[in-house]
C-alpha cells in the first residue's frame, strides 16, 4: 500500500495497453516507454500485465504504508528511499513508513514506479490502463493526486522480502547499453533521440525537399507534446496536392501531417481513428526511446526496411526474456 | 526483402451513384470531398495494416466494408478488425510475416464481400438546439445563408446511419447529414467540450460521447450516454445503427 | 533467431570451488558466440596502497577520514563471479571512491552479470582506502575488490 505525497504530478496507472477496443473508439493507453515497464515488472518477478505508475513530472513522492518490494525503472531520477539512494532500473525493499523520492532525471523524461504483484485497481475492459478520455481504467480514469492511496497486488508466494546480502537489491544494465542503437552510427548529439520510420500510405504525396527535410532535420519536441502525442517544430512538409482522408483508425508511432504541416506523431493516449495525411510510422521496437525524449530535444528520423523493423521487435523481446531468464536464476541462487 | 507501399488502380466497380434527393431514406450518398478512393493497402508500422475500400463515401462501399470487417476479424494473426469510413484497419500481436499475401487476401476477400444488411436499431436523440449548448449555431447560419430554424430542420430530417466508431469511446462516425448545412471546421478547437455536444464538422455530424476538445462547430447538446465501461458490449451504438435527431428546444 | 544465454550462477560456483580444489586459477571457455572467463584470485592481504585505481575523481571535493581507523583493513569480496564496476552504468561518477566514508550495508560496487547488477555492499563502517579491481575487469568469487578501513 502506498500513498501519493505530490499533487499536480501528472502521474498514471498504467499497463501495457487495452487491446481489442479499438472498434468502439478505445485506444490502447498504456505506458508510453513499455520497456521500461516491463523490466520493472521482471525485476520483480511480476506477471507481465502488471500495472505501474508512470511518472512524467518531477519532483514525485510517495509513502509507503506497507514493507513492500518496488523497482524504478526509466529516466535516471536519483531516487531516494528515505536518505539512501536507489540506483536507476533497481529494486529494492521498502518498509513502511518509507518515503521513496524520485528527483528531476538528468536524462530521459520519464520512470516508472512498479510494485511487488502491480497496482490494484480493477481491470476495466481487460486493462488497468487509464483512459483519460471518458474517465475509466486506472485510478478512478484520473491522473493521481495527493492523498490517493494505492493498493499492491502483493509478492506471489516467492519472498516478498529481499535477505542480506541482497538488502540493498539489485538492478539491471539499463536497456539502451544493451541493444544495438537504431543507426549504425549513434548521433553524438546527446539532446537528440533517433527512430526509425517506415513510410505510411501519404509518403509519396510529399514534395521531394520535404522529404528531404522529413529525413534530415533535427525534429524539435514542441511542450505542446504529451501521452497524446509528441508535436514537432521544424521546417513545413509540403504535399503535391490537398490531401484529405476519410476517417481511418491509427495506432501509437503514426506521423500525421495537419494542414500546418508540422508534424505530429501520434501517441498512446491518441484518438485511435483520424483523417490527417500520414508521411511514416515510427516503428514500435522505438517507441520506447522517443518516450524518453524531452522536451525541447530533437528527434531525428531514419528509415528502415519491414523486415528490420520485425527483426527490432525481436531483439527486443529476446532482451526481455535473457533479463526474465537471470532474474530468476538470481532469485533462486539466493537461497 | 523489402515491402514497398502498394497502390493499385481498380476499375470502379460500382457506377457513380446520383446524390438522392429525398433525404429520408437510408441510402444517402455523403459527398465528402467529391473525389472517389482508390483501392489501397499499406502498412502502420510493423503494428497494423490499412485497407482502403475503392469508390465513392457512401452506405454501399461501408456495408461491403462491414461484411471484410467480420470476415477478417475471424482470420489467425488478426487482434483486431478495426471498420473506418470505407476503410479497415487490422492490428496484430505479432507483425505478419508476409504482408505482401496478407494484403493479397484482403483484396480477394473485399472482392468476394456482399454488402452485410445490418438490422440496426434506431435511436431518437432529443436535441435542445442554440442556445448556452449550441456556440456555434450562428457560425452556421452565417456560413449557410440559411435560417436558424431551417438549420435546425434539415439537421433533423435524415435517418443517420453509424457507419463505424471511432475518435473516442462511444463516438459513432455518422452518414447521412443533408450538404446543406455543411460548415468548415473551426480554425481553433474549443477545448473541454462536454460529452452529448451536438456538432457539425465540413460535410458530417457528430455527437461527442465524452469530455474532449473538438474543431467542430456545436450547435446543440442531447444526454444520451454513448458508452458504459461496465458493459460487456461498452459502446451503446455499433454499426449498422441508426440515428435520429429530435428538436427538443431551440434556444435563441 | 535469438539464443537464451543463461548464466547458472549456482554453477558457477561449484566450477569455482572445482577449480579451487585442482590448484587452477584460471580458465576460459571459448565459443562462437561468447567467451567465458573465470578467475580465481588469491591475492595476498594488502597493507596500504600496493595499487592505485586510476580514473577515480573524488567527486565530492573533501576526503573524510574517520578519526579512529582501525589498524587492520577489511576486505570486501565479490561474492559471485561477474564484471566489476565502480560506476553504474547510467552514471558518470562511482559509488565511492578512496577516502569516502561508507555505512555498513552501503553500495560500494557493483558486478555486472549478463544484463544483471549486483551490488557489492560494505560489510561493516569504515573508509574506503583502495579500489582493488580495475572498473570492467571480470572477478571471481571471493575476489577482494575494495579494502576498507573500518571505523572503530
Amino acid at each position: 500500500m502506498i500513498e501519493i505525497l505530490s499533487s499536480s504530478a501528472l502521474a498514471t496507472v498504467q499497463d501495457h495497453g487495452r487491446e481489442g477496443y479499438l472498434r468502439y473508439g478505445v485506444g490502447t493507453a498504456g505506458a508510453m516507454d513499455r520497456l521500461a515497464l516491463a523490466v520493472g515488472n521482471l525485476l520483480l518477478g511480476n506477471p507481465d500485465d502488471a500495472a505501474g505508475i508512470e511518472i512524467p513530472m518531477f519532483p514525485f513522492r510517495i509513502r509507503f504504508l506497507a514493507d513492500m518490494a518496488f523497482a524504478i525503472t526509466g529516466a535516471d531520477c536519483a531516487a531516494r528511499l528515505g536518505e539512501r539512494q536507489v540506483l536507476p532500473w533497481w529494486t529494492i525493499q521498502a518498509k513502511q513508513g518509507d518515503v521513496l523520492t524520485i528527483g528531476v532525471p538528468t536524462s530521459g523524461t520519464r520512470c516508472y514506479l512498479t510494485l511487488a504483484g502491480g497496482v490494484e485497481v480493477p481491470l476495466v475492459l481487460g486493462s488497468r490502463s487509464t483512459q483519460l478520455r471518458g474517465q475509466f481504467g486506472g485510478y478512478n480514469g484520473r491522473q493521481l493526486q495527493k492523498g490517493d492511496v494505492l493498493q499492491a497486488i502483493g509478492a506471489s508466494g516467492r519472498a516478498a522480502s529481499y535477505g542480506a546480502p541482497y538488502a540493498a537489491g539489485f538492478g539491471t544494465v539499463p536497456p539502451e547499453h544493451s541493444l544495438p542503437a537504431p543507426q549504425a552510427l549513434p548521433s553524438a548529439d546527446a539532446d537528440q533521440t533517433t527512430v526509425r520510420v517506415l513510410p505510411a500510405a501519404e509518403y509519396e504525396y510529399y514534395r521531394p525537399e520535404s522529404l528531404e527535410a522529413f529525413w534530415s532535420e533535427g525534429w524539435k519536441v514542441t511542450p505542446q507534446s504529451d501521452r497524446y502525442g509528441y508535436r514537432l517544430a521544424g521546417p513545413t512538409l509540403n504535399a503535391t496536392h490537398a490531401v484529405e482522408k476519410r476517417s481511418h483508425g491509427i495506432v501509437p508511432g503514426v506521423i500525421q501531417v495537419p494542414h500546418n504541416g508540422q508534424p505530429i506523431i501520434q501517441l498512446r493516449d491518441a484518438q485511435p481513428s483520424g483523417g490527417y495525411p500520414k508521411i511514416g510510422t515510427v516503428i514500435e521496437a522505438d517507441l520506447w526511446r522517443l518516450a524518453q525524449a524531452r522536451i525541447g530535444t530533437k528527434i531525428r528520423f531514419v528509415q528502415t526496411t519491414y523486415p528490420e523493423a520485425v527483426a527490432a521487435l525481436e531483439e527486443l523481446a529476446g532482451y526481455l526474456t535473457r533479463v526474465r531468464n537471470l532474474v530468476e536464476l538470481f532469485r533462486s541462487s539466493r537461497h | 526483402m523489402t515491402l514497398t507501399v502498394e497502390q493499385a488502380s481498380i476499375a470502379h466497380a460500382d457506377a457513380v451513384r446520383p446524390l438522392r434527393q429525398d433525404s429520408q431514406r437510408t441510402a444517402v450518398a455523403m459527398k465528402h470531398d467529391e473525389s472517389e478512393q482508390t483501392l489501397r493497402v499499406s502498412m502502420l508500422g510493423t503494428t497494423a495494416m490499412l485497407f482502403e475500400a475503392p469508390g465513392a463515401l457512401d452506405l454501399h462501399v461501408q456495408r461491403r466494408i462491414w461484411t471484410l470487417a467480420r470476415e477478417v476479424q475471424a482470420w489467425p494473426g488478426v487482434r483486431e478488425a478495426v471498420p473506418g469510413v470505407t476503410n479497415l484497419m487490422l492490428t496484430f500481436a505479432i507483425p505478419p510475416a508476409d504482408p505482401a499475401s496478407l494484403g493479397d487476401a484482403l483484396r480477394d476477400a473485399w472482392a468476394a464481400a456482399s454488402e452485410l444488411q445490418i438490422e440496426g436499431k434506431v435511436v431518437e436523440l432529443p436535441v435542445q438546439y442554440g442556445g448556452e449548448f449550441g456556440p456555434h449555431l450562428q457560425d452556421v447560419v452565417s456560413h449557410t445563408g440559411l435560417s436558424v430554424d431551417e438549420v435546425v430542420q434539415l439537421h433533423c430530417a435524415p435517418l443517420y446511419t453509424v457507419y463505424a466508431l471511432g475518435s473516442h469511446p462511444g463516438y459513432c462516425y455518422l452518414g447521412g447529414m443533408d450538404p446543406r448545412i455543411a460548415t468548415p471546421r473551426r480554425k481553433v478547437p474549443v477545448l473541454g467540450l462536454p460529452g452529448g455536444a451536438v456538432s457539425i464538422g465540413g460535410v458530417q455530424t457528430g455527437v461527442s460521447a465524452s469530455t474532449g476538445p473538438s474543431g467542430w462547430n456545436t450547435i446543440g447538446h442531447t444526454s444520451m450516454s454513448f458508452f458504459d465501461p461496465a458493459r460487456e458490449n461498452p459502446a451503446t451504438l455499433a454499426p449498422g445503427d441508426m440515428i435520429r435527431f429530435r428538436v427538443e428546444r431551440i434556444a435563441s | 533467431m535469438t539464443e537464451k544465454d543463461e548464466v547458472n550462477i549456482g554453477e558457477l560456483r561449484q566450477i569455482m570451488s572445482w577449480l579451487a580444489t585442482a590448484g587452477i586459477e584460471f580458465i576460459e571457455i571459448c565459443r562462437p558466440a561468447a567467451t567465458v572467463r573465470l578467475t580465481m584470485e588469491r591475492e595476498p592481504r594488502m597493507k596500504g596502497r600496493a595499487r592505485t585505481v586510476h580514473a577515480l575523481d573524488d567527486a565530492e571535493g573533501t576526503r573524510e577520514r574517520s578519526a579512529a581507523v582501525s589498524e587492520q583493513s577489511v576486505g570486501v569480496a565479490a561474492h559471485c563471479a561477474g564484471i566489476f564496476l565502480t560506476t553504474h552504468p547510467a552514471r558518470s561518477t562511482p559509488l565511492v571512491s578512496a577516502g569516502a566514508h561508507v555505512n555498513a550495508g552501503d553500495i560500494v560496487g557493483l558486478l555486472r552479470i549478463a544484463q544483471l547488477c549486483v551490488p557489492v555492499l560494505a560489510p561493516v563502517e569504515g573508509v574506503v582506502i583502495d579500489v582493488l579491481v580495475a572498473p570492467g575487469a571480470t572477478v571471481g568469487y571471493g575476489t577482494r575488490v575494495i579494502e576498507l578501513a573500518p571505523s572503530a
